[in-house]
């Protein structure tokens, strides 16, 4: 098989032809500022996305098109985010709710109607991201082999291969490369790959996430791909000159 | 042990001991009253006998010789004529040997030689029964007798016994009688006791809306009012804790959520800025959402810390004069006026209301604040119309009132009575866009109250708003 890499200004690894773009994705979001933040990033990240700035809006788009994955604020104007889950749900498309409502509570009652996913908010771009791509993983609406290169990796079965060859990874330098895939061409700050690697704040300790990078580095053969970026942390270029 | 015990054991004890010792009393009186007029009558008949032989004796002509057999004879004639055959009567001479006797028993005094007294009597319990017995010297010239008396009077203590008899067994019918009656009595008196107790136990377990039923209009009753009374206000109480606690909850959720939609996007739009290659048009756009929504924290911050004032502050009400407020106001709002393009009119009856000026001008620039929104709101048309604000002051019977109103595009009908809900907002991206926050019209709420005073909102959409504010004379005491 060939693979071969698009290069462009949404980052996004091609393969046969086939991207991300094509996991249409629905924003029902009545904040204009937010929308657009998640629709930049999202569409940075390859997504193609609709945003709806009304629950009655959101409704209607959903009746007329079919999208991979919603997300859904849950107070919004005319219908409500929960009322929105149902109908979604009913046309089995999976749902992510984007919730000020921070409390355990609301999330326990956002989860058990159905939602596949709880953000709330304010949140990282970077989790959304990996949030988005987990839901869509989990309704494979998105390949479970991602090749980068000479790099062929499979997200479920957590493997990686170079040129056909098996290379062992521990959990956290997988987890480190699922998140560098993730966000190309984004800088990622020490404190947010410790963050979201390793689950829990950040204590300005940089040399764990330094030394799991360059073994990282070393065992996939990436020392192109991820460069220092200085004084902030690393970057993952998706094209290599 | 148990109210409901006391007071049972207690009627019945009571009725035992007051049957007991009136019916011990009034027997031993009634036994006394026919022993003494049985001893009467036994001592009157026996009197009369002894009358009756005198007589007899004195009777007989002068130096008729006494025999005896003549004295036996008389007692014969005298027993047939005036004799009862209850009594026994017995005549001895002077040497003390029978002559006569008549009847079953004439007592034993003779036997037992009473000496020189004339005459004595007394009652005597031997085994045959009760008897009153008497003994009398008759002393005349034929020489000196002996008169005993005997009456059987058994049965006046026969008849007592028998009716101490009846009334033990009444008494005993009595208790037997009054137990279930007691446990009725005592039963109905400690019933609204026991329902006090079961209404505490359920206002106790969190019931406030447990109450007893109040009959009657005696002591206890009146206690049951007292608790309805206390439940009542506990349960009005209670209710207000809880709305207030409800009322906190909602605020602190509302807030977290109004602080929260601008932190997104600050933090979303600043990473995006700092750790993304962005063209210059994106780098600005971003920047400008940083800097509208940081506006926003500004403005949500400002109207908190003047919610924060008005809650905390102990205000001074003044004596305030309304032509003077109004111009206070009119120097407030002049600006927001000319800016919004919104005319003003103001028609204020002289008169005084008692307030705090800062507050005051706070709460009518909010209204105007909204009033001129509302005007900006609604499209004129070709008619040429513009949006006018008008204040009127009005001196009222006992108070004052102010009322704003507006010709703009007025509030949905079913949205009044929300809009003093903090962060409530009719049209919440128009309201943003202009700069709200959601909580001018709590704000006016909070100082209204402050104030003693109350308002009313009037309006109609695509009219206009009236919104009243009355300030009245005292201060009202609120219950």
């Amino acid at each position: 098989m060939s693979y071969f890499w698009a290069v462009g200004r949404a980052g996004v690894w091609h393969r046969d032809g086939r991207d991300k773009s094509l996991n249409k994705i629905l924003i029902v979001e009545d904040e204009e500022a937010i929308a657009n933040l998640i629709r930049i990033n999202l569409q940075h990240a390859g997504y193609s996305c609709e945003v709806a700035n009304d629950g009655t809006t959101g409704a209607d788009m959903l009746e007329k098109n079919s999208y991979d994955l919603c997300l859904f604020d849950i107070m919004l104007p005319g219908i409500n985010g929960y009322e929105l889950l149902e109908y979604a749900k009913s046309l089995n498309m999976p749902v992510i709710f984007l919730s000020a409502k921070g409390e355990t509570l609301d999330k326990v009652k956002g989860l058990k109607m159905g939602a596949d996913d709880y953000i709330t908010k304010p949140f990282e771009i970077i989790e959304l991201l990996a949030r988005v791509e987990n839901v869509l993983r989990r309704f494979h609406k998105m390949e479970q082999d991602i090749n980068i290169g000479d790099l062929e990796i499979n997200v479920t079965a957590r493997t990686v291969k170079k040129d056909g060859r098996d290379i062992n990874l521990t959990i956290k330098e997988f987890d480190l490369l699922l998140l560098f895939m993730r966000n190309p061409d984004r800088a990622l700050y020490r404190e947010m790959i410790y963050e979201q690697v390793w689950d829990s704040p950040y204590m300005g300790d940089s040399r764990t996430v330094d030394l799991h990078v360059q073994r990282l580095r070393r065992k996939a053969g990436l020392e192109q791909r991820i460069e220092s970026v200085y004084k902030v942390g690393y970057r993952f270029r998706s094209s290599v000159s | 042990m148990k109210l409901f015990w006391k007071q049972f054991t207690a009627i019945v004890c009571l009725l035992v001991i007051l049957f007991a010792v009136f019916g011990c009393v009034f027997l031993q009186t009634s036994f006394q009253i026919m022993l003494e007029r049985e001893k009467e009558r036994g001592l009157e008949e026996w009197k009369m006998f002894q009358f009756a032989l005198l007589a007899s004796m004195e009777g007989l002509p002068e130096g008729y010789p006494i025999e005896n057999d003549v004295m036996t004879e008389m007692s014969e004639t005298i027993e047939d004529s005036i004799g009862n055959p209850e009594n026994g009567i017995a005549l001895y001479n002077e040497e003390r040997q029978l002559i006569y006797k008549n009847g079953m028993y004439y007592g034993a005094l003779m036997a037992e030689n009473i000496g020189t007294e004339k005459a004595m009597w007394r009652l005597t319990d031997t085994e045959e029964g009760h008897y009153l017995e008497a003994l009398s010297r008759i002393t005349s010239s034929s020489g000196t007798y002996y008169l005993a008396f005997g009456r059987n009077i058994q049965y006046v203590y026969d008849a007592r016994d028998r009716l101490y008899e009846q009334y033990r067994n009444t008494v005993l019918l009595v208790i037997v009688l009054s137990v279930p009656v007691s446990w009725f009595m005592a039963y109905h008196f400690t019933k609204p006791i026991r329902q006090l107790v079961k209404a505490t136990r359920d206002l106790a377990r969190g019931n406030y809306q447990s109450r007893v039923e109040v009959k009657g209009e005696d002591e206890l009753a009146g206690l049951m009012l007292e608790f309805n009374r206390m439940a009542r206000r506990l349960e009005r109480s209670i209710w207000q804790l809880e709305d207030a606690a409800r009322r906190q909850e909602e605020f602190t959720g509302s807030f977290a959520h109004e602080l929260k939609t601008p932190l997104t996007s600050i933090i979303g739009y600043g990473d995006m800025l700092r750790s993304m290659d962005l063209t210059e048009d994106e780098k600005r756009s971003s920047s400008d959402y940083i800097y509208q929504q940081g506006k926003r924290l500004e403005r949500l911050s400002l109207k908190m810390m003047e919610l924060v004032r008005v809650d905390k502050q102990g205000i001074t009400l003044k004596a305030l004069k309304t032509r003077e407020l109004a111009y206070e106001i009119e120097r407030f709002t002049k600006r927001l006026l000319w800016e919004k393009n919104v005319a003003w009119e103001k028609n204020i009856a002289p008169g005084i209301v008692f307030g705090d000026l800062d507050l005051l001008c706070s709460l009518f620039g909010n209204l105007i604040d909204n009033g001129a929104k509302a005007c900006g709101r609604k499209n004129y048309g070709e008619t040429g119309g513009q949006g006018k604000i008008l204040l009127t002051g009005r001196q009222e019977k006992n108070g004052y009132s102010f009322s704003v109103e507006d010709n703009g595009c007025g509030i949905p009908a079913d949205e009044v009575g929300k809009i003093t809900e903090a962060f409530y907002m009719v049209d919440k991206s128009r309201a943003r866009k202009e700069g709200g926050a959601g909580i001018g019209m709590t704000l006016c709420n909070r100082i209204i109250k402050l104030h003693c005073a109350r308002w009313k909102i009037d309006s109609a959409e695509g009219e206009g708003t009236k919104v009243y504010i009355f300030f009245p004379e005292e201060e009202e005491e609120d219950d």
